[in-house]
């Protein structure tokens, strides 16, 4: 930081004494384009201050309060995601139609990869999906639901053990997914303690198992959407520093040309 | 088709490195227009198979490391013919196509598949990301390949460096060529950023290839203060341009196979 504001201060005295020794068109591109460089600096130390962001995968259909990830009073509930693939099956697109609370307002818009959302006063990026598999085990103490996208499963009481789910949405025998749509989806669970593999099934939708002695069921399975959810006031300034420079390039590149003069 | 003309752009580079080079020897002039005659047939050809692997792709061939490593030898061929408005030498003419072989070549040793644009490419700001660096790529080749003429120059005069000018010719040279290429650097970082913030949110992250072309970035910005505050010339700045383009090869092709991030796929 310290580095940064002496390299500003430096550029900016030396912008000043151009500035007094200015003797055309191409000089003023010349003490523009210097200027740019503190301005981004200086926006970059205001978004640090002043901007916020936060990353959060949610499941379509669910709702997630932003206000403990420093967005008060901001909700973000997800409608739908939908993916558009093509032939060779890689994903082409992916959208998700978002509802933004915010300060009283309520707006509903698609978010995609490259067209961010812009509803009240912040932006919601496009940044990841991935499937969420919902299910419920026994633990011996009453049954807990688990949403899980990778995570391990707690199992109370049960020391180190734990459950490990993951969702197969094309299962073809090995535990390695054929293609990324759910052609046949299956939930592998197993029940490790600490690394030790202990018990592991492979469930269809709606079967329950006994995973090493404890009743799971896999009752469904979704898509989650990773979305990037952002304020940041200074971005406006680091582009006033980038348009500076661009700016002051041209002037220079119109006004001096490519300082061809020194080519003999 | 489009790998037809690759490989032909790929030959006719070594008639223009043989003939510049036989040129330079006898001192015969229709050699050296043939060796430029050869280099503007690579240059044409292989024009011809970026635009026929748009075609066949059905978008701009900017998506890939096999397309911007023949892109980035495009724009070293181009910066080398708009220079020969100032410095005609049978000796750049023979570093720049041998340089222009060394791309190629490495382009054979990366997948040439034609991919669909994943999602994170689907931007205009792509056109205009690829474009400025290309140029700042190829500007940035054409110094490397006049710095190493300055040195065989100041090396062997009346040798292998009797077709070029004076050093203080091929210096100035070497100057317009970083100023050509340092805005289209600046202009290449400042789309990729305004783009990152648009993809993912963040203008800045330190990725390596973002780190790199800092790096790069800052060695041109040495470059162009050192001359103009320090009077740096000749063997200084010929140095300083050597190690700018080092930075370019690192940038470009060393990030992407020794320090994978968000540009993994490029």
């Amino acid at each position: 930081m310290a580095l940064g504001a002496l390299f500003v201060a430096s550029i900016l005295s030396c912008s000043a004494r151009r500035l007094g020794s200015i003797s055309g068109a191409g000089d003023l591109g010349s003490v523009l384009l210097h200027l740019g460089l503190p301005v981004i600096i200086m926006g970059a130390f205001f978004s640090a201050a002043a901007g916020r962001s936060t990353y959060l995968e949610i499941g379509a259909g669910d709702s997630a309060d932003l206000s403990s990830q420093g967005f008060p009073g901001v909700v973000i509930t997800v409608q739908d995601f939908k993916i558009d693939y093509y032939d060779n099956l890689e994903p082409r697109q992916y959208t998700s139609a978002v509802t933004v609370q915010a300060g009283g307002t309520r707006s509903t818009g698609e978010t995609s990869v490259n067209h961010p959302l812009k509803a009240g006063g912040i932006k919601v990026f496009q940044k990841s999906y991935g499937w969420i598999a919902d299910g419920e085990v026994d633990s011996g103490r009453g049954k807990t639901k688990f949403s899980t996208s990778g995570q391990d499963i707690e199992l109370e009481k049960a020391g180190p053990l734990k459950l490990k789910a993951v969702f197969i949405p094309d299962y073809v025998g090995v535990l390695q997914s054929g293609s990324p749509l759910p052609r046949n989806p299956r939930l592998a669970c197993a029940l490790v303690n600490d690394s030790a593999l202990l018990d592991m099934q492979i469930f269809k939708v709606g079967e329950i198992k006994n995973v090493g002695g404890f009743p799971v069921s896999f009752t469904g399975y979704r898509y989650y959407t990773g979305l990037e959810i952002k304020k940041d006031p200074a971005v406006t300034v680091i582009y006033t520093g980038f348009m500076m420079m661009a700016a002051g390039f041209a002037v220079r590149k119109l006004f001096r040309g490519w300082d061809e003069k020194e080519v003999a | 088709m489009e790998s037809n003309f690759t490989i032909a752009a790929y030959v006719f580079l070594f008639p223009a490195v043989l003939l510049s080079l036989i040129s330079l020897l006898k001192e015969k002039a229709v050699m050296h227009r043939l060796s430029i005659i050869a280099q503007g047939l690579s240059f044409f050809s292989l024009t011809l198979a970026l635009t026929l692997r748009g075609i066949s792709a059905g978008r701009m061939p900017f998506a890939t490391l096999y397309e911007f490593t023949l892109l980035f030898a495009w724009g070293i061929m181009l910066v080398f013919f708009l220079s020969r408005v100032k410095l005609k030498s049978a000796l750049l003419t023979s570093l720049v196509s041998l340089l222009s072989v060394v791309i190629i070549s490495f382009s054979g040793t990366v997948s040439a598949d034609v991919k669909p644009l994943m999602s994170a490419l689907q931007s205009v700001w792509l056109q205009f990301h690829v474009v400025t660096a290309i140029l700042a790529y190829g500007a940035f080749g054409v110094s490397f390949c006049l710095a190493g003429a300055f040195f065989i120059k100041e090396r062997a005069e009346n040798g292998l460096g009797k077709t070029l000018p004076s050093p203080e010719k091929i210096d100035s040279l070497m100057h317009w060529s970083v100023s050509i290429g340092f805005p289209f650097m600046t202009l290449a970082i400042i789309t990729g950023a305004v783009w990152a913030e648009e993809v993912w949110g963040s203008w800045w992250s330190w990725d390596p290839k973002e780190t790199w072309a800092l790096i790069t970035w800052i060695i041109y910005a040495g470059y162009l203060h050192s001359r103009k505050t320090r009077g740096w010339r000749g063997r200084k700045a010929a140095l300083m341009a050597v190690a700018g383009f080092l930075a370019v090869l690192f940038t470009l092709f060393g990030v992407t196979f020794l320090l994978p991030g968000a540009h993994s796929y490029a």
